[in-house]
């Protein structure tokens, strides 16, 4: 009697592993394997096309050298710098006018969130012509406006500029849909009682909805910047990372070294110093989120 | 080594790694990152479809022939299909089993090369050839084949990508196949062309088709400003520098939408390259010394940016920022430019008016750039002699008059590049000859796999002359100082 209980919960043990083994695996094998190889290939030099050659710590010391590799991260900062607070105010107001009962609002809405799930190609191909310095619709608006046109991408300061608006725009229905879900979260019975100790709408919005959005805000925040720091595909298709080194960002030198100098396990190093980077900002905003989120 | 349990683990490692570390965005990192399909117009293949002149990493290690945008440019003498040969072809024993070919390619030049392809399957039907047309990302994918063990067993290698393949010892070395092919005689290609495709004293591949880069011009701008073509100065005798400008300056007039520049030229590497080459300049020699800050190379870096920013002879960065010479020609807006052979296709689409070619004007010396694409045999093949038959068969008189149609590259075989196959005077240009006369005094891209390394440096270096921010003597003192970490000093 006594046995039959805990053959039991031994079958439901192995079946327990049986069902996290799919998963489990997979973490493994497209995870942590290919970031312990991802380690060992950092001290070798590799050009992919034979074995690699052992050379210590050779790439981080050539690291430490590479001008580039300052450029890069500087350029980085640049654009995460430009990009956060677009990525925070713009999709809030959009939220704001989206959460509105009006007719028709779901269209609205979904117009908003079609270029979140546009492919990063074909929207830097259209931005590519709005850019374009002669025929392109912004410049052709700027004349009209009898203002000088501006080379939005090959300007070297105009053209971080440039890659971090498109990106603005294309992500802004991502986060327009989280603040929705955050916005509806919030109860009416704040803005009842607000509206009955005669609060207006601005200091309705300033401490209620506002203070109910923070833990939204931190989310957005941190994607935000993780993935700031790892753009690379609309650099890739807009500039090249010109002109000059202008929109030169960590993972586009990541690439130069991996698939046009053959330097692979140069290019690991600099992903293994771009992962500390990252790890250190989210820490940080992790620790002073605790601050300023208010639920 | 290090103990990876397999190869295509420890690519992958590195693959999601390139796509950077970090928690839930690292998938979707590596969604973004190169060497997925999803990316198109990728920097790596055409330059055509490149974002903006400025920092053309690509244009150095992108595949010359590739450059070309797509264009119907249909050959008007259909192809022959060669007369069976004589001598019954007596394939090697051993010489069957499929192959994997691969190859980057613009559409009719992978019909081509299907035809190609189906011509070795008919004489020797042992053989089974699979296409693997890769027209974007062609070298990471290779690259990744190789790390993965999967690599190709024929591919194209150009000349500029040839010291990085050959020196890691990733090409099979085809000595013993020549000289143990009674059938095969290396002497019936171009020699020239053979040892710009030697490394080492070693053949690693067969070299199809080369192209060499000379001057394009427009005849009906220079009828209508009654200036003497560069075909006709040339003749005369003073086809140089200095009445190229003079030219050029000619020719340019107009404002606004009518404004037509005397010369336009795209800001890749081997188009630049080609003018210092004219004037006893150059990037970097075979021994991987830099040369790009001797005199004469600053001093027609310079020339060449004022072309531009001074002179305005010619259309500046930021007009060219997203049509590139090609277009400005095509529409009747300059009236010389400068391509490889492997424009012809692209600019045989062109009805408004007649065009032809010339060589590069002189400078202090007579001299071009020439770059072409070779057959090369992977050492992971499986397959070696069946992919040695393809190789073979693609420089054999056959497979060659196939390729001639094309007008995209100039065969490597010497008796049909002479023959009306290549040089057919229904097609334009008329001035054919001039490709192949370039050859003489063409330089090839360095011999050495310190070139493809320094080439982002130098491309994202050299667009501040270009926008005119900085001299020639500048940026060629920052590429020197930035270079010196993998030059030496």
């Amino acid at each position: 009697m006594v046995a039959r209980p805990r053959s039991r919960l031994k079958g439901e043990w192995v079946a327990g592993y049986l069902f996290l083994l799919p998963s489990f695996l997979s973490v493994v094998v497209f995870l942590l394997f290919p970031l312990g190889m991802g380690v060992a290939v950092s001290f070798t030099e590799w050009s992919t096309l034979q074995a690699p050659k052992f050379i210590g710590l050779a790439n981080y010391d050539h690291l430490i050298h590479d001008q580039r590799v300052g450029i890069s991260l500087l350029n980085t900062a640049y654009y995460a710098l430009l990009l956060v607070p677009l990525d925070l105010v713009l999709p809030l107001l959009l939220a704001l006018a989206m959460n509105q009962k009006i007719k028709g609002i779901v269209a609205f809405r979904t117009f908003f969130f079609m270029p979140v799930v546009t492919s990063m190609v074909a929207v830097a191909l259209i931005w590519r012509w709005l850019y374009n310095s002669e025929y392109g619709l912004l410049n052709t608006l700027l004349y009209g406006l009898g203002l000088q046109p501006v080379g939005w991408l090959t300007e070297p300061a105009w053209a971080m500029p440039s890659i971090v608006l498109m990106t603005a725009w294309k992500g802004a229905g991502y986060n327009m849909i989280l603040y929705l879900a955050g916005l509806q979260g919030i109860s009416e019975q704040y803005y009842e009682a607000a509206k009955i100790d005669g609060a207006n709408g601005f200091e309705q919005f300033r401490y209620i909805t506002v203070p109910a959005l923070t833990p939204t805000m931190f989310f957005i925040l941190v994607m935000t910047l993780i993935g700031a720091f790892q753009v690379f595909d609309s650099v890739y298709m807009m500039t090249g990372g010109g002109p000059g080194t202008a929109t030169l960002t960590v993972v586009y030198h990541i690439y130069n070294n991996a698939f046009q100098t053959f330097s692979m396990g140069y290019a690991a190093a600099i992903a293994w110093l771009l992962f500390g980077i990252i790890f250190l900002i989210t820490f940080v905003q992790i620790k002073v989120g605790r601050s300023w989120v208010q639920y | 080594m290090i103990g990876f349990s397999s190869r295509r683990a420890f690519l992958r490692g590195v693959a999601l790694l390139a796509g950077a570390t970090a928690v839930v965005p690292l998938l979707q990192a590596c969604g973004g990152a190169p060497a997925t399909p999803t990316t198109a117009a990728a920097p790596t293949v055409a330059p055509a479809a490149k974002p903006t002149e400025a920092p053309k990493p690509a244009a150095t290690t992108a595949p010359a022939a590739a450059t070309s945008p797509t264009a119907a440019a249909k050959p008007t003498e259909a192809v022959k299909p060669a007369a069976q040969p004589t001598a019954a072809a007596k394939p090697a024993a051993a010489a069957e089993g499929t192959i994997r070919y691969t190859f980057w390619a613009a559409k009719e030049e992978a019909d081509v090369m299907g035809k190609v392809a189906e011509g070795l399957m008919k004489k020797n039907p042992k053989i089974k050839v699979n296409l693997e047309h890769n027209p974007k990302d062609y070298w990471t994918k290779l690259q990744a084949g190789y790390a993965a063990g999967a690599a190709p067993d024929v591919m194209w290698i150009n000349d500029n990508n040839m010291p990085n393949y050959a020196s890691e010892n990733s090409l099979e070395d085809l000595g013993p196949f020549i000289s143990g092919d009674a059938e095969f005689k290396l002497g019936q290609l171009t020699p020239s062309v053979v040892q710009a495709f030697q490394f080492q004293g070693k053949h690693y591949g067969l070299p199809w088709g080369y192209s060499t880069y000379t001057i394009y011009y427009n005849k009906k701008l220079f009828a209508d400003a009654g200036v003497q073509t560069p075909t006709e100065q040339r003749k005369a005798g003073k086809w140089t520098f200095e009445t190229f400008l003079d030219t050029a300056t000619k020719l340019t007039k107009g404002e606004g939408p009518a404004k037509v520049y005397g010369f336009a030229f795209e800001n890749w590497e081997p188009i630049w390259h080609s003018f210092l080459v004219a004037n006893k300049g150059g990037i970097i020699t075979d021994d991987g010394k830099l040369i790009l800050d001797s005199p004469e190379s600053v001093e027609t870096l310079q020339w060449l940016a004022d072309l531009r920013n001074k002179l305005k002879v010619s259309p500046t960065i930021e007009s060219m920022s997203q049509v590139g010479s090609s277009d400005l020609f095509m529409a009747g807006r300059v009236a010389m430019t400068i391509y490889g052979t492997w424009q012809v296709p692209v600019f045989r689409n062109i009805t408004a008016f007649d065009w032809d070619i010339e060589i590069m004007p002189t400078g202090k010396q007579q001299g071009t750039l020439a770059d072409g694409i070779m057959n090369s045999i992977s050492v992971q093949s499986k397959a070696k002699e069946a992919a040695w038959e393809f190789v073979k068969y693609a420089v054999s008189e056959e497979g060659q008059k196939l390729i001639a149609t094309l007008g995209e590259a100039i065969p490597s075989h010497a008796g049909v590049a002479e023959s009306t196959a290549w040089l057919d005077p229904k097609t334009k240009p008329s001035n054919k000859q001039a490709f192949t006369e370039s050859l003489a005094f063409a330089k090839w891209a360095a011999k050495t796999p310190k070139r493809t390394k320094i080439a982002p440096i130098v491309g994202q270096t050299v667009n501040d002359l270009w926008l005119g921010k900085k001299t020639a003597a500048e940026v060629v003192a920052k590429i020197k100082e930035d270079t010196k970490s993998i030059l030496g000093s």
